[in-house]
C-alpha cells in the first residue's frame, strides 16, 4: 500500500481557489429508513440560504443526528434528495460532499481517534491527498486560528471536555468546509467552555446547522429554529419569534 | 483502582516528550538497538552471570542521560517480575550441585541460574521501558512502517492505544457505580460479569460505528497515514546505532569479566 | 500467562516470532480482501481496547474468595471473526508488552501465538464456529465459548511449557512443569469460559447479528474463493508449521545449548581466526571460560581464584555504572542551575 495514495475520486474533488464562500443546502422531501424498517426521518424538506445558521432542536430520538448524517451521506435517503450548493449528496459525489461539509460529532472521543491531536487534525487533509508539508501548514494554521497550538502534541486523553471540543472542531475546519454541522456542541461543556464555543462560532462564515436540545442556546446562535419531532419537522420559525419549546 | 492502571499505561509515554540526547536519537536507531540488546543478553547460557553483568551499563547510562526517574522504572519492573522469580526459584531448588566455593560458602548452579534469570529479566524489561519512555508512541508506530509493517496494523495499534484510555475510563466508572450499590466491594460478582462486559462490548461496537462515520466524514477510504513521522536517520544517528550494536556484540564475543 | 524474555533463548523467541508474524500477515491479507475492511478497523480498535479494559476488571469467584479476570481471545474472535480478532488481540499484546513489560519484546511472538493464534485461528474455526453456527442460539453460544476457552487455555499453557522447555533456561522438568500448569489453567479456563459465555449470551440476546456475522465471516470468504475447505487447510498448514518449529527447536536446543553463541561463531568464523592470529591465546582462554561455566565437572579449587577477580570486576561494573549515572545527573543539575542564574 502506498503512503501517499490519493483517494480514487481525486479528480472530482478539484476545487477552484475562488470557490471559498458558504453554500446553500437543499433538503427535498427525504425519508431515511434503517435496515430494520424503522424510519428516523420522514418527509423532511428544508432549505438553508448560503451563510444562514439554523438550530435543529428536538428531544432524544427526534432524528437530529440522523438528519446530520444524511447531510454528509453516511445515511442515504430512501426517497427524496439532498444538495449541498449544486452538488447532490449521492454515492457518485461522495468525496466532494465530504470535502464541502464538515460534521462535528456529539462526542469528541468519537472524532479524535489518534494518540496525538496533531494526527487527528491532519487526518482529513492526508485523506484528501495533500503532501506532508502542506498538511503541516494547514494544521498549524487552524491550530493558531483557534488558539490551541499548545495542544498539538498532546494526547486527547489529557484534555478537558472544552479543549476536546475545540480540537474536534479544528479537525473539521482544517478541511475548509463550506457547510458546518454540529451535533449537540454544548454537551459536556461548562459555562466557560460554552462561551468559548460561542466565540468560535461567531468567527465562522459557513452555512451552519446546529443540533441541540437546549432551546435557549438555539435562540442565541441561530437565525432560524427548526423543531424536529418523531422524524418530522414540527415547526420552522425565525429565532426571534416567540418562545421555542421542545413541543 | 482501574483508573490507576490507565495512569500506569501512559505514564511512561509522558516522559517521552523531554529533550535529551537520548530522546533526540532517531526512533529507528532505538528500536534496533533495543532488539539487539535483548537478543544478546538472553543469548548467554543460564549460568553465565559474569557475561551478563557488563550490560548493566546500558540501561543505567541511558536512564540518567534521558533523565528518567529510576524509581518509577524499578517499581514497574517489580510488577513484571513474579513469573520469572518463580521460575528462577525452582532452579535454585532443583539444581543444588556446587559450582564453586566462594570464601568458604558453596555457590550452587541453581543460585547462579536464579541470579542470571533475574539479571536477564531486569535488563530486558528496562530496555523496553527505556524505549517507550524516550520515544513518543506514534514515532515508534510510524517507524514500523519502515520495517514494512502493514499500514492497517499500525493504524489499529494507534487506535487501540488511544481508546484504551476511553474504554478503561468507562469501565472504571461502571465498576465504581456497581460497587457503590453492592455490599461486597471486592469486585464484580462473577454472575454479573456477563451483562457488565456485555454492555461494554455492545457500546464499544456502537462506538466503533460512530468513529467510522466520523472518519468517513473526513474522507477516509483506506489507511493512508503510514508516513514515518521522522525523516530518515542522520549520519550521527547511524553512527550511534553502529557503536551501540558493535558494543553489545563485542561484549558477547569477548566477555570481559571472564578474562580477569 | 505471559511468557517472559528472561526464560527464552533467541532461537525459540525468534522462531515463535516468525510463526506469529506469518499468522498476522496472513490475517491482514485475509481481511484486506473483504469489502468492509476499512469499516472494520475502528470496530477492531474499540473492541481491542474493550478487551484490554475488561481484563482489568477483577470479578469475584463464588465460594473461593479469590478473583479472576478474562483473557479475551475467544471473545474477540466471536465478536470480530477469527482474522480481525487475531489482529486486534496482537495489537493489544504489543501495547501491553511496550507499556507494562508484560512478557517482553523477544517473547512477543510466543505470547501472540499462545494467546492469539491458538484461540483465534485454531480453536475458533475448529470448535467455536461448528458448535455455535449450525443453529445459533444463546445455549449454543455458551456451550461453544466454555468448551473453546477451556481448550484454548489448555493449549496455551502447553505452549508456554513447551517454549520454556525448548529454551532450557528453567530446569523444572517438562513433565513436572506440565503437571503444574495444566490443572491451574483448567480451573482458570472453566471460570473464564463461564464468564465469556455469559458475555456472549448477553451480546447474542441484544444483538444476535454481531455473533452470526462474525461466524459467517471466514466462511463466506472461503465460499467466494471456491475453496470451501480453505480455512481448515490453512489451519492444518499452521499446525504443521508450529509442530515442525517445536520439534526443530527442541533438536536445536539439545544440540546447541546456546543458539546465538553458535551463530556468532559461524558469522565471525571465530575458530579459524583463533588458529591464525595473535589473538589465538586470548580466544582459547575465552573458550575455556565458556566451557568452564556450563559444564558441571570442574574442581572447586581451580575456579576460586578467577571467580574472585571476576566478581571484583562485576562489582566495578556496577560501581562504574552508578558513578557515571551520578556524574551525569550532577552535570545536568549544575548546567540547569547555571542556566537559571
Amino acid at each position: 500500500m502506498h503512503d501517499t495514495r490519493k483517494p480514487k475520486q481525486s479528480v472530482e474533488t478539484h476545487e477552484h481557489p475562488h470557490e471559498r464562500g458558504p453554500v446553500s443546502i437543499d433538503i427535498n422531501n427525504i425519508t431515511v429508513k434503517y435496515s430494520d424498517g424503522t424510519a428516523p426521518l420522514r418527509d423532511i424538506s428544508l432549505h438553508l440560504n448560503a451563510g444562514e445558521t439554523v438550530a435543529l432542536i428536538g428531544s432524544n430520538g427526534a432524528g437530529k443526528t440522523s438528519l446530520l448524517l444524511a447531510l454528509v451521506g453516511i445515511l442515504l435517503p430512501e426517497k427524496g434528495s439532498i444538495a449541498i450548493g449544486d452538488v447532490p449528496v449521492d454515492k457518485e459525489h461522495m468525496l466532494t460532499v465530504r470535502r464541502k461539509v464538515g460534521l462535528v460529532f456529539q462526542n469528541p472521543d468519537d472524532q479524535l481517534f489518534m494518540p496525538k491531536i496533531y494526527d487527528d487534525i491532519a487526518f482529513g487533509p492526508r485523506n484528501f491527498g495533500h503532501g506532508e508539508e502542506e498538511v503541516r501548514e494547514k494544521v498549524a494554521a487552524v491550530l493558531s486560528a483557534l488558539g490551541i497550538s499548545h495542544l498539538s502534541n498532546r494526547s486527547s486523553l489529557k484534555l478537558s471536555g472544552g479543549e476536546k471540543r475545540v480540537c474536534a472542531i479544528a479537525s473539521v475546519l482544517v478541511m475548509n468546509p463550506r457547510v458546518l454541522l454540529f451535533d449537540e456542541p454544548t454537551a459536556f461543556l461548562d459555562r466557560e467552555a460554552k462561551a468559548r464555543f460561542l466565540g468560535i462560532l461567531a468567527g465562522l462564515g459557513q452555512t451552519r446547522i446546529i443540533a441541540t436540545h437546549d432551546p435557549d442556546f438555539a435562540k442565541t446562535v441561530a437565525d432560524r429554529v427548526v423543531v424536529l419531532k418523531d422524524g418530522r419537522i414540527a415547526r420552522d420559525s425565525p429565532a426571534s419569534e416567540g418562545s421555542v419549546t421542545l413541543l | 483502582m482501574i483508573a490507576n492502571r490507565v495512569h500506569d499505561l501512559y505514564v511512561l509515554e509522558n516522559l517521552s516528550d523531554k529533550d535529551t540526547p537520548i530522546h533526540r536519537l532517531h526512533p529507528g536507531v532505538k528500536i534496533l538497538a533495543t532488539f539487539v540488546f535483548i537478543i544478546v543478553t538472553v543469548s548467554f547460557n543460564r549460568y553465565d552471570v559474569l557475561g551478563v553483568v557488563p550490560y548493566f551499563l546500558y540501561p543505567t547510562l541511558v536512564m540518567s542521560l534521558a533523565e528518567i526517574p529510576y524509581k518509577l522504572l524499578l517499581s514497574r519492573f517489580l510488577i513484571a517480575l513474579p513469573f520469572c522469580a518463580f521460575a528462577g526459584v525452582t532452579n535454585l531448588l532443583l539444581d543444588r550441585q556446587t559450582a564453586f566455593v566462594l570464601g568458604g560458602a558453596a555457590v550452587s548452579f541453581g543460585l547462579l541460574s536464579l541470579i542470571t534469570i533475574l539479571l536477564r529479566a531486569y535488563l530486558c524489561v528496562m530496555a523496553v521501558f527505556l524505549l517507550i519512555a524516550t520515544t513518543p508512541f506514534t514515532s515508534l508506530t510510524r517507524e514500523l512502517r519502515r520495517f514494512h509493517v502493514p499500514a492497517v496494523f499500525i493504524l489499529l495499534i494507534e487506535m487501540i492505544y488511544r481508546y484504551i484510555g476511553v474504554l478503561v475510563d468507562e469501565a472504571s466508572s461502571m465498576s465504581i457505580a456497581y460497587k457503590l450499590r453492592s455490599v461486597d466491594s471486592k469486585g464484580i460478582a462473577m454472575k454479573h460479569m456477563g451483562s457488565f462486559v456485555g454492555q461494554l462490548a455492545i457500546r464499544s461496537m456502537d462506538r466503533g460505528e460512530r468513529i467510522y462515520a466520523a472518519m468517513m466524514c473526513r474522507g477516509y477510504s483506506q489507511p493512508t497515514h503510514g508516513h514515518p513521522s521522522h525523516s530518515g536517520p542522520s549520519i550521527a544517528d547511524i553512527c550511534v546505532c553502529a557503536v551501540l550494536i558493535a558494543a553489545f556484540l563485542l561484549l558477547r564475543v569477548f566477555p570481559v569479566l571472564h578474562m580477569l | 500467562m505471559h511468557m517472559a524474555d528472561a526464560l527464552l533463548t533467541p532461537a525459540v523467541g525468534g522462531a515463535m516470532a516468525a510463526v506469529s508474524v506469518a499468522a498476522i500477515a496472513y490475517s491482514a491479507a485475509k481481511i484486506k480482501k473483504e469489502d468492509f475492511t476499512n469499516s472494520k478497523v475502528p470496530l477492531m480498535a474499540v473492541s481491542g481496547a474493550m478487551v484490554f479494559a475488561a481484563q482489568m476488571i477483577n470479578f469475584t469467584i463464588p465460594g473461593t474468595g479469590s478473583s479472576g479476570h478474562i483473557g479475551g481471545g475467544i471473545l474477540l474472535a466471536a465478536l470480530l471473526g477469527p482474522w480481525a480478532g487475531l489482529l486486534a488481540l496482537a495489537a493489544v499484546l504489543i501495547i501491553q508488552c511496550l507499556c507494562f513489560a508484560d512478557g517482553g519484546l523477544l517473547a512477543l511472538g510466543c505470547n501472540i501465538f499462545n494467546m492469539g493464534v491458538i484461540p483465534c485461528l485454531f480453536i475458533y474455526p475448529l470448535l467455536f464456529r461448528p458448535i455455535f453456527s449450525r443453529t445459533p442460539s444463546p445455549k449454543r453460544s455458551s456451550a461453544a465459548s466454555i468448551v473453546s476457552v477451556i481448550i484454548a487455555l489448555q493449549l496455551g499453557a502447553f505452549a508456554v511449557v513447551s517454549e520454556t522447555a525448548a529454551s532450557g533456561i528453567v530446569q523444572l522438568p517438562f513433565s513436572a512443569f506440565l503437571l503444574l500448569m495444566q490443572p491451574i489453567h483448567l480451573a482458570i479456563g472453566i471460570v473464564e469460559g463461564i464468564v465469556t459465555a455469559a458475555i456472549l449470551v448477553f451480546v447474542h440476546n441484544a444483538r444476535p447479528e454481531i455473533l452470526t456475522a462474525a461466524a459467517a465471516y471466514g466462511k463466506t470468504q472461503a465460499a467466494a474463493d471456491g475453496k470451501p475447505r480453505s480455512a481448515r487447510k490453512v489451519i492444518l498448514v499452521f499446525a504443521v508449521i508450529a509442530a515442525a518449529c517445536g520439534i526443530g527447536l527442541s533438536l536445536l536446543a539439545s544440540s546447541y545449548p546456546d543458539g546465538l553463541e553458535w551463530s556468532i561463531a559461524g558469522v565471525t568464523g571465530a575458530p579459524e581466526l583463533a588458529a591464525q592470529g595473535a589473538a589465538a591465546d586470548a580466544l582459547a582462554a575465552i573458550q575455556e571460560r565458556f566451557s568452564f561455566m556450563p559444564d558441571y565437572d570442574f574442581a572447586a579449587g581451580d575456579g576460586t581464584g578467577t571467580s574472585v577477580a571476576s566478581i571484583v570486576g562485576a562489582i566495578l561494573v556496577f560501581a562504574a555504572a552508578g558513578g557515571a549515572a551520578l556524574l551525569i545527573r550532577f552535570a545536568k543539575k549544575s548546567k540547569r542551575a547555571k542556566a537559571q542564574s
